[in-house]
């Protein structure tokens, strides 16, 4: 049986005038059909590069997928064509952006970008594509979608672009839907607001959804899995539940503690020692080691893959398989 | 859109104004009596005197300047001082030789320079970028006049193809005259053309909204053409406007090498005449395009750019 | 792009990019420049007859081994002319811009510094001065002023000065918001020094840069305005004039043309390839 989304210790690494960064380094995960996954991690971590190349958008001058697998529905996407992926993008899979001022084109109407999408992946009239259009905005809850479809983005507020933006990736029905930080660049209001839409919108549509984000507290209500990432790799994947009530990986520990939380009265808030390492000082063996108090001399050497359950895996020397086992029974 | 253009408009006033203002001045400017430049030194006083009063150069400077500008408002330029005819009469002959060699200029630059600069932004750091840059160095070191000394002498003196001088009679005879003046501009804007569309096409295909579109499935050329061109045409317009001034400009050294007939040459030939008021009205009549390509260029930038009017 | 992670992994596998070709683009411009330059200030003890010396028998011949670039229709050498008129040529070309340069960066700083009606008097003067195309400026001050030698520097410094004026304009205005200015001022340091001592400093890369492109375009003008009988007057050579000259008798005798405006490309091919290369070199973000 074969999952929606299959990634396989996926690379990219970027080529700059000053060196070669591994932006991501090894990362695998399984997506099934209707299911959602949030990636959860710091800036620079890696997760946008990881979407980006699910979709094949990498800049390609820096970037460049050096290893690993991505496929999709069964499919190859490393080895696609040109011309597939032109099929792909849109109708099969379609991805949200970070910053919806920038998003859209500013010399076409928001409607005229909608339908193109429409145009392009079904044999459709331009009348007949941008109805389809105003039918989409419509139903990411746009009051008069028919003015709003006609209207240049610069027109528009940054939570109507946003909601377009949705529209126009989820107007050809795909089956999955990456949404990179969507609410990242909005007011604190306007994220609750796109967050509401999106449950409503995974629940009609059926479609797998990988929402990436810094913000713990978004994927809590809205994905089954949550990948934490740590310096271009996963250091753990579990179901949303099990990674709020018992985290594995000393690094998501850290997460869940440093965030504020009306229950505990705290005088400080708890931070993570020290600091993302930089490039040209990348640790040896694992890459949280310095920042991490279960560290032992193994950390500093080699490397932890994902160990543990299936359901359940933490990039951790320091848990073993009993321990990460419990994890998921008493998060049950 | 029609609340813009008349704003635009109304902007105007004020810069003619003040052009009119610095032209009248900088003539006066000139030391030497016009009148004894114009009749010669052994003119008798009388003579002087009747041609001075003609002109009314023995009014105050403020009375000439009030009937230089209601004057000049209503398009009426007076006569020669050098043979009498009537200015007005000098302009419309010439004048359609100096717009059509400055349209046939511009379309040569767009026509070429757009696609090779877009050929050297997509193609960037290969081949057609490299000769591009070459090419643009040289456009832009060459001096235009020099550039089409060289075309004379090769293609009408040397291959006999085209005509050394004049405008031409009619239209296909006109056309033919036209040919090497419209290359020797048209060659030198399309490097800067291409210059100008190889940034601003570089510069919009960093932007998101290109990203966005590759990832809707939008095929390359399509994006090159439809979503990243119409963005970096507002950027190219604007520098096509300026260099549009510039062209204009040079049709004055064009028309000399060429010995074409054109504002530049009543423009020249009225300096080195001492003619006094037919180069009032060559200024004028100049330093009004200036003015009115400015205008165009903005309005053009305001249809392309949905985000100038609809505020 | 933010999500950038960075974890250098082996240096040595970098692609070096086109940093080279700007060198080479600085090294020739430099080059040409300083040969021009040596030509210029040479040029009398270099040439090798007097451009000024006619001959009847001499007149309109094509290269040979007496007259390097043969001679014009006066019998006079064009090669020597074209020695000469290097002098006439970059010494119009490099003082209009200095003095438009001097003119512009003072006014500039004038109007960042005081703003108001200071500002706003010289900063409209100056975009309508700016939204003439230069030769037009420069035909328009030949007309005012008559033809000759310094109309054509005073024409060049007033069509460039605007140019300049922006600079100084908008490196003043960035300094005088500094708070470490007003600090400076109660201490009673006069606004001269402080521009002198904090301006200069922060525009001297731009003013090089600026410099070094519009005295190719000052060359360029000087030539134009001589082709047409409004900058250096006959017989003085000048490159422009001895093209106009040369219109006579194309047919016979293109030499005199083809080789001044050969040097005039050469003079502003040097000066921009100079200013490019400085740019790049100044200001690396701009990918033009």
């Amino acid at each position: 049986m074969n999952a929606l989304l299959e990634v396989d210790d996926l690379s990219v690494h970027l080529f700059t005038p000053r060196g070669v960064v591994r932006a991501v380094d090894g990362v695998s995960f399984r997506l099934e059909a209707g299911q959602s996954l949030g990636i959860v991690g710091e800036s620079g971590c890696g997760k946008t590069m990881t979407a980006l190349a699910l979709m094949r958008l990498l800049p390609s001058p820096p970037a460049r997928i050096v290893g690993g697998h991505i496929r999709f529905n069964g499919e190859d996407i490393m080895d696609a064509t040109d011309a597939r992926l032109r099929q792909l993008r849109g109708s099969a899979m379609a991805m949200i952006y970070q910053d919806p001022m920038t998003t859209l084109n500013p010399v076409f109407s928001v409607g005229e970008q909608i339908a193109e999408v429409v145009r392009l992946h079904e044999h459709a009239t331009p009348q007949a594509a941008f109805a389809r259009a105003v039918e989409a905005l419509h139903q990411v809850g746009i009051p008069e979608p028919d003015r709003c479809a006609r209207a240049y983005p610069h027109q528009l507020s940054g939570g109507m672009r946003q909601r377009a933006v949705i529209a126009m990736a989820l107007v050809c029905r795909p089956r999955l839907l990456i949404a990179d930080e969507p609410t990242t660049a909005l007011d604190v209001t306007i994220q609750a607001q796109i967050l509401d839409l999106m449950r409503v919108l995974r629940d009609e549509t059926g479609a797998a959804i990988i929402l990436i984000t810094h913000d713990l507290g978004v994927v809590a209500d809205l994905v089954d899995d949550v990948a934490v990432m740590y310096a271009g790799s996963v250091v753990e994947c579990a179901p949303v539940a099990d990674v709020f009530a018992a985290p594995a990986h000393p690094y998501t520990q850290g997460l869940l503690r440093a965030m504020p939380s009306l229950e505990r009265k705290l005088h400080r808030l708890p931070t993570i020692e020290g600091t993302v390492p930089s490039p040209a000082a990348m640790p040896p063996g694992c890459r949280f080691h310095p920042r991490c108090n279960l560290a032992r001399t193994i950390c500093r050497d080699h490397r932890p893959p994902l160990l543990g359950m299936p359901e359940h895996s933490a990039a951790c020397w320091a848990l073993t398989e009993f321990e990460l086992s419990i994890a998921h029974v008493t998060a049950a | 859109m029609a609340g813009y253009i008349l704003r635009r408009l109304l902007e105007l006033i004020p810069t003619v104004l003040l052009v009119l203002t610095l032209v009248f001045l900088a003539l006066r400017v000139l030391p030497g009596d016009p009148a004894i430049a114009a009749l010669g030194e052994y003119a008798t006083p009388d003579a002087v005197a009747s041609f001075r009063q003609k002109l009314g150069l023995d009014q105050p400077l403020w009375a000439q300047y009030l009937s230089f500008v209601s004057d000049a408002v209503r398009g009426n330029f007076g006569r020669s001082m050098i043979n009498g005819t009537s200015i007005n009469a000098l302009l419309l002959q010439n004048l359609p030789y100096t717009i059509e060699l400055a349209t046939a200029a511009t379309l040569i630059g767009v026509v070429v320079g757009i696609p090779f600069g877009a050929a050297a932004a997509v193609w960037r750091n290969h081949a057609p970028d490299m000769f591009g840059r070459v090419f643009a160095l040289v456009g832009f070191s060459i001096p235009d006049f020099y550039f089409g000394v060289l075309l004379l002498i090769a293609f009408s003196l040397k291959l006999d193809w085209f005509p050394m001088l004049g405008g031409g009679q009619g239209l296909l005879d006109g056309l033919h005259h036209l040919v090497l003046p419209a290359v020797t501009l048209g060659v030198v804007m399309a490097a800067f053309v291409m210059r100008m569309t190889r940034s601003a096409l570089l510069e919009v295909l960093r932007r998101d909204y290109v990203r966005t579109a590759r990832g809707k499935g939008v095929p390359e050329p399509w994006i090159v053409f439809k979503h990243a061109l119409r963005n970096a045409l507002i950027p190219i317009t604007t520098g096509l406007g300026i260099y549009l001034l510039t062209t204009l400009s040079g049709t004055i050294t064009v028309e000399l090498v060429f010995s074409r007939p054109g504002l530049g040459q009543l423009l020249i030939g009225g300096i080195t005449a001492r003619d006094y008021t037919m180069v009032q009205a060559g200024l004028v009549v100049f330093a009004f395009c200036v003015v009115l390509v400015n205008l165009l260029t903005d309005l053009l930038c305001a249809l392309i750019d949905p985000r100038v009017t609809l505020r | 792009m933010n999500d950038m992670a960075q974890r250098v992994v082996d240096p040595a596998a970098v692609r070096q990019p086109r940093a080279l070709v700007g060198n080479k683009l600085t090294v020739i411009g430099a080059l040409l420049t300083m040969t021009l330059v040596m030509i210029a200030v040479l040029g009398p003890w270099i040439a090798p007859q007097d451009p000024l010396d006619q001959s009847f028998v001499a007149a309109s011949q094509p290269p040979s081994a007496e007259h390097w670039f043969g001679t014009d229709s006066f019998g006079r050498d064009v090669f020597s002319r074209v020695i000469i008129g290097t002098r006439a040529s970059l010494a119009i070309g490099l003082t209009g811009p200095i003095m438009a340069a001097l003119i512009g960066v003072w006014a500039g700083m004038l109007a960042g510094w005081f703003g108001g009606w200071t500002d706003r008097l010289l900063s409209r003067f100056s975009d309508l001065l700016m939204s003439f195309p230069t030769l037009l400026l420069g035909v328009m001050i030949a007309a005012a002023l008559g033809p000759g030698f310094q109309t054509a520097i005073i024409a060049i410094a007033i069509a460039l000065f605007p140019r300049f004026l922006r600079l100084a304009r908008s490196a003043t205005q960035v300094v005088r918001r500094e708070p470490f200015i007003d600090a400076s001022i109660a201490a009673g340091r006069g606004p001269l020094g402080i521009m002198l001592r904090h301006v200069a400093p922060n525009i001297a890369g731009s003013l090089i840069v600026a410099l070094s492109l519009w005295i190719a375009t000052a060359i360029r003008l000087e030539a134009a305005l001589s082709f047409l009988g409004l900058g250096t007057q006959p017989p003085a050579p000048s490159w422009g004039n001895m093209i106009r000259d040369g219109m006579g008798d194309l047919v016979g005798d293109p030499w005199p043309a083809a080789f001044a405006g050969a040097a005039i490309t050469l003079a502003v091919l040097g000066f921009n390839m100079l200013g490019d290369a400085l740019r790049d070199m100044l200001d690396p973000e701009l990918d033009t």
